[in-house]
C-alpha cells in the first residue's frame, strides 16, 4: 500500500500524541482550574478607545488623500475623454488622443488599484500599532489575572463566555488610561 | 508661377529672418521687477503654500506661462528648466506690480538678462583663472549672500555628492567660484579666496543677494554653532554648542527646524517602489501642518538624489527610531508635494 510522508508521520507521532493526552487527563485538577483562557476583540479596542479613534480618524486623512489623487486622476481621464471625442479632428489627430486617453486611463486603472493596496496596507499598519500597545495590557493583565492564553484572533474562538473570558473592556480602559 | 516662387522665398526669408532674432535672443522668459510684494507659491494655486515673498524692486525671471500662472526664476539662471523654478506666481500680480513702474520689456530684460549672464561668467572665469591667493587685509572676494531655505552644503557641486552640513534660511554665507549653479561656500567672514578654505558646495537658487532676501534673518554664528546641522546621524544630533545656543523655537511656529537622517532604504523587490527617507526632526511637538509641509518639501530637496522617487517620512524626538513615522510625503519629479499624510496616533501615548 501507497503511503504518503504524511500519514508515515501520523504513525511515527501517534504514540506521543496519547502519551500528551494522558499526561493532561492525570493531571491534577486544581492545576488545570489555574489555566484561565482569555479573548480580546481587537475591532473592539480600536472603536472603544481614544487610541484606536484617533487611528481611524489618521486612516480616514489617509483615505481622504488617496481619494483627492484619485480625482485629480479621473478628471485628467475626463479631460482626455472629451479632447478624444472633440469634433472636427483630423483622423491622425484623433488615433494620438485616442493613444492618450487610452494610457492614462490605464495609469488610472493602476492609480485606483495601489490606492486600495496602499489603505489596506496603512490600515493594517494603524491597527498593529495600536494592538502592539494593547499588548502591554494584554501582558499586564495576563500576569496579575493569571491567565494562561489570551486570544486575539475572533476567527479563532468559536465560543466565547463574556462574563469571564472576554478582557475586551478591561484592555480598552487600561489602554485610554494609559494614553491620557 | 513665378509669383508663388516669389511668395515662397519670401516666406522662407521671414521664417529665416525670425529664427535668427530668436538665436539672437540668448536667454528665455522675461524678468519682471515686483514693485510690491508678491507672494511666490509651492504650485500653481491659490491654496498652495507660500515659499516666499518677492520684495519691492526684486527681479524674477517667469517662465513656463499656464492658466494665469508662471514659474519664477533667479534672474541669474541660465537653465530653463522648471525643477530649477523657486515656485510660482499669478501673472496679474506679477504684472500689476510691474506696471507701476515702467513695464519691463522685452529688450531691457534681456539686458538685465545678459548683464547678469556677463557679470556671473566673468566670475566664474576669473575665478577659474586666478589661482587661490591671500587677499590683503580687509579685502573682500566673491560676494555675501543669504540661504532663503534650508539647503545642504555638499563637498561637491552635485547633489549626489556627500552632505557636509545644513545651511538653515536666513544664514548669510560668502559665496564664490560659480560654476554650473553651484557656489563655493565660505564663512562670511572668510578672507581667504580658497577653495580649500570652502565649507563646500551649494546651490546658487537658494542663496539670494542680501537685498533680496524677504525672510527672516539669522543671527551671525561661528561655523560650528548656530542652527546649522554640522554631522548628519543616525542618532540625534547633540551638539553642545548648539543647544546652548540655538535659540529655543517650537517648531509649530516654525519651518526652520533641524533633522537627522535615520536611514535610507530602497525596495530591491519593487524598484518603482519609492526610496524611503526617515528623518526625526528636532521637535517634540507636532509642527503645524504647513510648516510640517514647508520642512518636508525641504528635506526632499537637500536629500533627494538625481532621478529618485524619495518618500520622506518624519519622526518626531523620542519616537520610536523603526516606529511609525508622524508625518509622509511623496513628491511628483519637480518636487511639487503629491502626497501628504500624518498620524496623530503616535503623539497618543505618554511614554
Amino acid at each position: 500500500m501507497y503511503q504518503t510522508p504524511m500519514s508515515r508521520s501520523n504513525i511515527f507521532f501517534a504514540p506521543c500524541f496519547l502519551a500528551v493526552m494522558l499526561v493532561f487527563l492525570l493531571a491534577p485538577p486544581a492545576a488545570l482550574a489555574e489555566q484561565k483562557i482569555g479573548f480580546v476583540n481587537p475591532q473592539r479596542v480600536v472603536n472603544e478607545t481614544r487610541l484606536g479613534q484617533s487611528a481611524k480618524a489618521d486612516l480616514a486623512r489617509y483615505v481622504a488623500e488617496k481619494d483627492r489623487l484619485a480625482k485629480e486622476s479621473a478628471a485628467q481621464v475626463a479631460t482626455l475623454r472629451k479632447e478624444a471625442e472633440a469634433h472636427g479632428l483630423s483622423p491622425q489627430d484623433r488615433t494620438r488622443r485616442e493613444d492618450l486617453l487610452r494610457r492614462k486611463a490605464a495609469q488610472h486603472e493602476q492609480l485606483l488599484a495601489e490606492n486600495a493596496r496602499d489603505i489596506k496596507a496603512e490600515e493594517t499598519k494603524l491597527l498593529q500599532y495600536v494592538m502592539r500597545k494593547a499588548e502591554a495590557v494584554l501582558e499586564e493583565l495576563g500576569k496579575k489575572g493569571g491567565y494562561a492564553i489570551i486570544f486575539t484572533d475572533p476567527a479563532s474562538v468559536g465560543y466565547v463566555d463574556k462574563a469571564s473570558t472576554d478582557l475586551t473592556e478591561r484592555v480598552a480602559r487600561e489602554l485610554d488610561g494609559r494614553s491620557k | 508661377m513665378r509669383r508663388a516662387v516669389f511668395l515662397l522665398i519670401f516666406a522662407l526669408l521671414a521664417v529665416t529672418t525670425a529664427a535668427v532674432a530668436q538665436a539672437k535672443d540668448a536667454g528665455w522668459g522675461r524678468v519682471y521687477t515686483a514693485s510690491g510684494k508678491v507672494t511666490v507659491r509651492e504650485n500653481p494655486s491659490e491654496g498652495a503654500i507660500a515659499v516666499r515673498v518677492l520684495k519691492r524692486g526684486q527681479k524674477v525671471r517667469v517662465d513656463f506661462e499656464s492658466d494665469g500662472w508662471a514659474a519664477v526664476f533667479d534672474p541669474a539662471e541660465t537653465v530653463r528648466a522648471e525643477t530649477r523654478a523657486q515656485g510660482y506666481v499669478r501673472l496679474a500680480e506679477l504684472r500689476s506690480g510691474a506696471q507701476a513702474e515702467p513695464a519691463p520689456r522685452a529688450d531691457s530684460s534681456e539686458k538685465q538678462e545678459k548683464s547678469a549672464k556677463s557679470g556671473k561668467s566673468a566670475t566664474s572665469e576669473k575665478a577659474a583663472k586666478k589661482p587661490p591667493q591671500k587677499a590683503a587685509q580687509g579685502q573682500e572676494f566673491g560676494e555675501i549672500r543669504v540661504a532663503d531655505r534650508k539647503m545642504a552644503i555638499r563637498a561637491g557641486r552635485d547633489k549626489d555628492t556627500d552632505f557636509v552640513r545644513l545651511l538653515q534660511a536666513g544664514r548669510r554665507v560668502r559665496v564664490d567660484f560659480h560654476e554650473d549653479g553651484w557656489f563655493a561656500i565660505f564663512d562670511p567672514d572668510e578672507k581667504v579666496r580658497d577653495l580649500k578654505r570652502a565649507w563646500g558646495y551649494g546651490r546658487d537658487k537658494y542663496l539670494v543677494p542680501e537685498k533680496d532676501y524677504a525672510g527672516q534673518p539669522q543671527p551671525e554664528a561661528s561655523a560650528s554653532t548656530a542652527g546649522d546641522a554640522t554631522a548628519k546621524s543616525a542618532a540625534p544630533r547633540e551638539t553642545p554648542d548648539a543647544s546652548a545656543q540655538k535659540p529655543k523655537h517650537n517648531a509649530a511656529d516654525s519651518d526652520t527646524v533641524a533633522y537627522s537622517v535615520l536611514g535610507r532604504q530602497g525596495d530591491s523587490l519593487r524598484p518603482l517602489a519609492p526610496v524611503v527617507l526617515r528623518v526625526r526632526i528636532e521637535a517634540s511637538t507636532a509642527p503645524t501642518t504647513e510648516a510640517l509641509r514647508k520642512i518636508v518639501r525641504e528635506i526632499w530637496k537637500a536629500e533627494r538624489r538625481k532621478g529618485e522617487d524619495l518618500q520622506v517620512e518624519v519622526l518626531l524626538q523620542g519616537m520610536d527610531k523603526a516606529g511609525l513615522a508622524y508625518a509622509v510625503a511623496r513628491f511628483y519629479e519637480d518636487g511639487r508635494l503629491k502626497e501628504f499624510w500624518w498620524r496623530d496616533v503616535v503623539l497618543l501615548p505618554k511614554r
